[in-house]
């Protein structure tokens, strides 16, 4: 990967507000990289700070090799898609699309805008006034007037977020397709983990000004550095452990779940003392139904509550010496029934999907 | 400077704000300074005196005009505030809501058309010849023209009443707006009737929009010395017809300059009084 | 149901005024009472032979076109740096800039009057008319432009900039298309209240007069009057088409900006 962004050391103050930390980054060429994070993190400064919205008080920000400092948004090779979209009322599409062009003769408009909408799907929407378009065809149009300027970088703000729940799906798919018809680096801004994980080849997990864990998506579900990252991405079972190192690995004695032995790399992070925690995902729990035989470990208990949905049911079961119930996840295949609250269950676990943290980490 | 948020928005209001200091505050401080002063034949003479002030508070007339002018901004600012209530609220709850700027606009028109022709039509509506008198006599309501309504103190509030009407109806107008229409369905949901709903949800919400149109009529109606002028008669005259006085006939500016010192605290006193007391509304909101 | 008919007659009483202007102006008798006596345009007539009318008429124009020029002016950089900045003493700044809204207009008249004449010494002209104007007319401006401004959202420009546009081409091609009905219809009102004003314009009025000025004059004398309904009947449909044109104007800027009308000017 030959990297494109450099970020080093980068802080920002409002006032007394201390908006980033010592952002250390680096982002490739033709990367699709997420800024994922609750409100208030960040993740919209980094980008401002990188499209040139906002000057950073402290660090370098690089394109291409190039200091940015001092350099305005509109000398940058980067190009934004707005939250809001910010589609100029007054213009038509077509108008919107070219605006850019503006101070680039040596390009043909009307091919350029032609090419641009059809890549976007909004072919022959040229005339169309502006504020006559739908949530998403006004997001296809700051995407085509974006594109159009052939960026190195294509900044994304929260660009899903205005949508309904099927649109949003259709357009991170879209999206993904675009990014590597184009090839260029993609950089999203979002909150929703889920629509980071399936578009990124990487994200940064960003929590009050600081990159928390930076890692493709994979990694980031199955070993999370911190209880935060693993909390804010999916969900998490976490029981308190007793921790002795071993020969290649750690002995662990977990709360309920009793003594079992996991290797180093199950913990993300190194392991100081004999405070740990192991996180455990609801779907790598299973529950052993009637019937049922299995080889993996097992551990009794009594179902809390049952949430049914259609394609899945989530149980909480309480088992002995743990004081939250466990969640689980289990997929509804034919057969299996739904068991009622209070029926006592088996909880079928796999030592090697657990997850090690440090408790004072 | 440039280079922040703050220092850009500062200055960008800079044009603005040194405008306003330059002929606003400014006059303002001179304004004050001048009402320590005294008026020396052809001369103002600038030792520090408080002899204007002095010469305020003896002689009965100034202080019988003060009352005079803050009894019928008073007045005015009642009847203005109460008529206007009712439309405001008629454009808010009644009028569909494509319709609501147009009705907006054909109260305000008035209000925008040559303020001293308004004023002298009044004195041709309320006259002795006027349209209200003849139009009664006419009908046979009445066999001679009434003469209670030209040349005094009513036809001062009339007139003003009618002057300030938009600057009633539309800060309320707003507030009413503003009035999340669930509330009402909530409360008529509780048990409440409509007009209990009324006096227990819209009009505690509105009250913001009722303070604000106390104030914009109650404050310039003050400054007017155009209707007293021409429709109070000698019984009508009210404190800015002194000023007046003072400023162009009377060549006594220091003293004009107090008395407008006067007319301006007295009327910010009362206003800041009046704020005060409807505190409890005006929180969190506004 | 009878809200509407008391709303109805609360506009009755509103307009009553200036229902009466055309049926005195065309009325045949230098009275201005009831019963009419026929019909006649002679007091329109009148007006054109009127020199000092004329003079008062430039006058007033002059000195209205400066006022909704300069007021507008001040009243955009009010209203953007309100809309778009967050800088110190905000709330203190915009309340003081509108604080003639609420300013008895005779204070403002003799504390600039003072200013003038006793403190610089200066003689009066329209230009301490216009002085004046411009301060009571921007609370007005801005309170339109306001608006116009406000539904503007702030990554517009950004946009613009982001694709390539300096800080001030942005604006210009982007803020000032989007906010130009709210300009001119803030224009418009600024001068409609230059051109009616006469509270400050008869204190600071130099040796010619405005026309409200003028028209005071003529009050006084009972043989003039017919013409004053005349020229109030001009004035009030020339006051109508401008506020109808600024009220357009003001609705389409919404509709522009795609945002939903909440309502009057102010």
């Amino acid at each position: 990967m030959k990297p494109l962004i450099t970020l080093e050391g980068v802080n920002k103050y409002y006032g007394d507000y201390h908006a980033l930390r010592d952002i250390d980054l680096t982002i490739g060429e033709g990367e699709f990289f997420s800024l994922l994070g609750p409100s208030g993190c960040g993740k919209t400064t980094l980008l401002r700070t990188i499209a040139g919205f906002e000057t950073v008080s402290d660090g370098l920000v690089a394109i291409g090799g190039k200091d940015m400092a001092g350099v305005p948004a509109n000398l940058r090779p980067t190009n934004m898609v707005f939250q809001s979209y910010a589609i100029f009322p007054h213009l038509s599409v077509a108008e919107n699309v070219a605006f850019g062009l503006r101070k680039r003769p040596d390009i043909d408009k009307r091919t350029a805008v032609t090419e641009a909408l059809s890549m976007v799907g909004l072919a022959g929407y040229e005339k169309r006034a502006a504020h006559a378009l739908s949530g998403g065809q006004r997001q296809r149009v700051a995407l085509a007037r974006a594109l159009i300027l052939k960026p190195k970088v294509l900044l994304l703000d929260e660009p899903l977020s205005a949508l309904d729940k099927k649109m949003r799906e259709q357009m991170q798919v879209e999206l993904i397709k675009l990014q590597r018809h184009v090839g260029i680096t993609f950089i999203l801004v979002t909150h929703d983990q889920e629509e980071a994980l399936v578009m990124s080849d990487r994200i940064a997990v960003m929590f009050e000004g600081r990159i928390g864990q930076l890692a493709d998506a994979e990694t980031l579900y199955r070993r999370p550095r911190n209880r935060q990252v693993a909390e804010f991405i999916g969900k998490m079972n976490f029981l308190e452990a007793d921790v002795q190192p071993a020969a290649e690995g750690y002995d662990l004695r977990v709360a309920g779940l009793g003594a079992v032995s996991v290797a180093a790399a199950q913990a993300p992070e190194p392991v100081h003392g004999s405070a740990g925690v192991v996180g455990l995902r609801p779907e790598t729990l299973n529950l052993l139904f009637d019937g049922e035989t299995t080889k993996q470990m097992l551990v009794d208990g009594q179902v809390d509550e049952v949430v049914y949905y259609g394609d899945m049911t989530y149980y909480d079961v309480r088992i002995q010496g743990v004081e939250k119930p466990l969640n689980i996840a289990m997929k509804n295949v034919i057969g299996r029934p739904v068991l009622d609250v209070g029926a006592p269950t088996r909880v079928v676990w796999d030592p090697r999907a657990l997850v090690l943290f440090d408790r004072n980490g | 400077m440039t280079s922040t948020e703050g220092g850009r928005g500062l200055l960008m209001v800079s044009p603005p704000l040194i405008y306003a200091l330059a002929l606003l505050a400014v006059p303002l401080g001179a304004i004050l300074l001048f009402s320590f002063w005294t008026q020396d034949f052809m001369a103002v003479d600038t030792t520090f005196t408080l002899n204007n002030y002095r010469e305020i508070a003896e002689k009965p007339i100034y202080w019988a005009l003060l009352k005079r002018s803050l009894f019928v901004a008073g007045c005015v600012t009642v009847v203005t505030v109460i008529l206007a209530f009712p439309v405001a609220y008629f454009v808010s709850f009644h009028v569909r809501a494509d319709r609501k700027s147009l009705w907006l606009f054909l109260i305000t028109i008035p209000f925008w058309t040559s303020y001293l022709i308004r004023v002298f039509l009044w004195k041709v509506i309320l006259g002795y010849n006027g349209v209200v008198n003849t139009g009664l006599i006419n009908i046979g309501l009445i066999e001679e023209p009434l003469t209670f309504i030209l040349y005094n103190v009513n036809a001062v509030i009339i007139t003003l009443a009618h002057a300030f009407a938009p600057f009633a109806i539309l800060p309320i107008f707003v507030a009413l707006e503003k009035i999340d229409r669930s509330l009402l369905e909530a409360a008529q949901d509780l048990g409440e009737s409509r007009a209990m709903t009324f006096f227990r949800v819209t009009l505690p919400l509105a009250m913001p929009g009722v303070v604000a149109a106390v104030l914009i009529v109650f404050i310039p109606t003050i400054g007017d010395y155009v209707t007293p002028e021409l429709m109070g008669g000698a019984g009508g005259k009210l404190i800015a017809n002194m000023i007046q006085t003072q400023f162009l006939a009377l060549n006594n500016a220091p003293l004009g300059a107090a008395l407008a010192i006067v007319a301006m605290v007295s009327v910010s006193a009362i206003s800041l009084a009046f704020v005060l007391l409807n505190r409890r509304w005006l929180k969190g909101r506004s | 149901m009878s809200l509407r008919v008391y709303t109805i007659i609360y506009l009755i009483f509103l307009y009553a005024p200036i229902a009466l202007l055309p049926i005195f102006a065309f009325n045949d008798a230098t009275i201005i009472a009831f019963p009419l006596s026929g019909g006649t345009t002679k007091w329109f007539a009148e007006m054109w032979t009127t020199k000092a009318l004329h003079t008062a008429v430039q006058n007033s124009l002059f000195i209205a076109v400066m006022t909704s020029l300069l007021s507008t002016l001040l009243g955009i950089c009010a209203a953007r740096a309100g809309a778009m900045y967050r800088f110190p003493m905000k709330a203190g700044i915009m309340g003081f800039i509108m604080l003639p809204l609420v300013l008895p207009e005779i204070i403002v008249a003799v504390s600039l009057l003072i200013v003038v004449v006793q403190i610089l010494d200066l003689g009066l002209s329209n230009w301490t008319i216009i002085a004046a104007h411009v301060l009571i007319c921007t609370p007005f401006s801005i309170a339109i432009l306001n608006g116009a401004f406000q539904n503007l959202d702030p990554s517009m420009e950004e946009a613009a900039m982001d694709l390539g546009e300096s800080r001030f081409s942005a604006f210009r091609l982007v803020t000032l298309p989007l906010v130009m009905p709210g300009i001119i219809a803030s224009m418009l009102i600024a001068f409609t209240i230059s051109l009616d004003e006469f509270i400050i314009a008869f204190f600071l009025s130099g040796s010619s007069p405005t026309m409200p000025v003028y028209i005071w004059g003529l009050l006084r004398f009972p043989q003039s009057l017919p013409v004053v309904m005349a020229l109030g009947t001009i004035l009030v449909a020339l006051s109508i088409i401008l506020l109808s044109i600024a009220e357009i104007l003001r609705r389409r800027g919404m509709a522009r900006a795609g945002v939903t009308d909440k309502g009057g000017f102010l």
